[in-house]
């Protein structure tokens, strides 16, 4: 399936809306851009989740530099967080499986009958998320206060 | 409004969005919580609560969580005698009509989308202790 604007919509709506209400983060959509195309920032905590539809099967990843995912954990929270502990690694997959559902209801209002589907973290310094497939990436950039993160999604 | 020290029970598997409800309730003037990871610990701490003679007057629970989900533990509660008056809000991403008329007809009291609102949360919270002081 050709992914086009229809498609990447929901989640950046998805993801202005979560942030704005769980976060108090205005989370301005940047230009997508193609995965390899521009530099990325080092992420430290990533939350992954499959979208399985009969229109179309791969993976939404939500991508955090460390001092955006604390800002949006401190700001979550109401608490001051230095560093990125066990207990606050849930924040990433709370906030995507958010975005997720919110997207999902759209997209089937499309006719995509995406089903549902539970996040998983990768936490690390420096991830680096690479496509399995040789389908093209797309990373969908936002820009808070406290830097940016990216949403990327690819299909199989 | 629900009392001040209405003990609120809160399920979901994130001990994250325990935090994140606690810290809304308590802006809201309350101080009684007991929290579980999914349904199946849920009816467990209603039962110990009643036990311990502070029982329960609220659940807020999520939708999808692993051994009992949210809507199976609200249909649990519903069937028992001990608890079936309780009120029960659900939390969840997931707002498709079809799960929420599976809800609604299971008897939940109300159904609030995540992200959840502080202001949405208080605005449901003071229908749902109307309805059931009314009641």
């Amino acid at each position: 399936m050709q992914l086009d604007a229809n498609f990447f919509k929901p989640f950046v709506d998805g993801a202005m809306k979560t942030f704005e209400i769980s976060c108090k983060l205005k989370a301005l959509p940047q230009k997508p851009f193609l995965k390899g195309s521009q530099p990325q920032p080092e992420f430290a905590i990533a939350g992954v989740i499959g979208l399985t539809s009969p229109k179309f099967n791969g993976n939404i990843t939500l991508c955090f530099p460390a001092p955006v995912f604390l800002a949006a954990m401190s700001s979550m929270l109401g608490e001051d967080f230095k560093e990125i502990t066990d207990d606050l690694q849930d924040g990433v997959a709370e906030l995507l499986n958010i975005i997720y559902g919110q997207a999902k209801v759209v997209l089937n209002q499309q006719g995509h009958a995406v089903e549902k589907a539970i996040p998983s973290v990768i936490r690390g310094s420096q991830i680096r998320t690479t496509a399995v497939s040789s389908t093209p990436v797309m990373v969908l950039p936002f820009k808070t206060d406290a830097g940016e993160f990216h949403i990327e999604i690819c299909s199989e | 409004m629900f009392p001040a020290n209405t003990h609120i029970l809160i399920v979901d598997d994130s001990a994250l969005m325990h935090s994140i409800v606690k810290k809304h309730l308590t802006a809201m003037g309350f101080s009684q919580f007991s929290t579980a990871l999914d349904g199946k610990l849920g009816f467990a701490a209603l039962e110990a609560a009643k036990q311990s003679g502070n029982p329960v007057g609220l659940i807020l629970s999520d939708w999808h969580m692993p051994e009992m989900s949210g809507f199976q533990f609200l249909q649990a509660v519903r069937q028992s005698e001990a608890f079936k008056a309780i009120p029960f809000v659900l939390l969840t991403a997931n707002t498709e009509p079809a799960a929420t008329s599976e809800a609604i007809a299971a008897g939940v009291s109300a159904f609030l989308v995540k992200p959840v609102n502080p202001e949405v949360l208080k605005a449901e919270l003071t229908a749902v202790w109307n309805r059931v002081a009314t009641r």
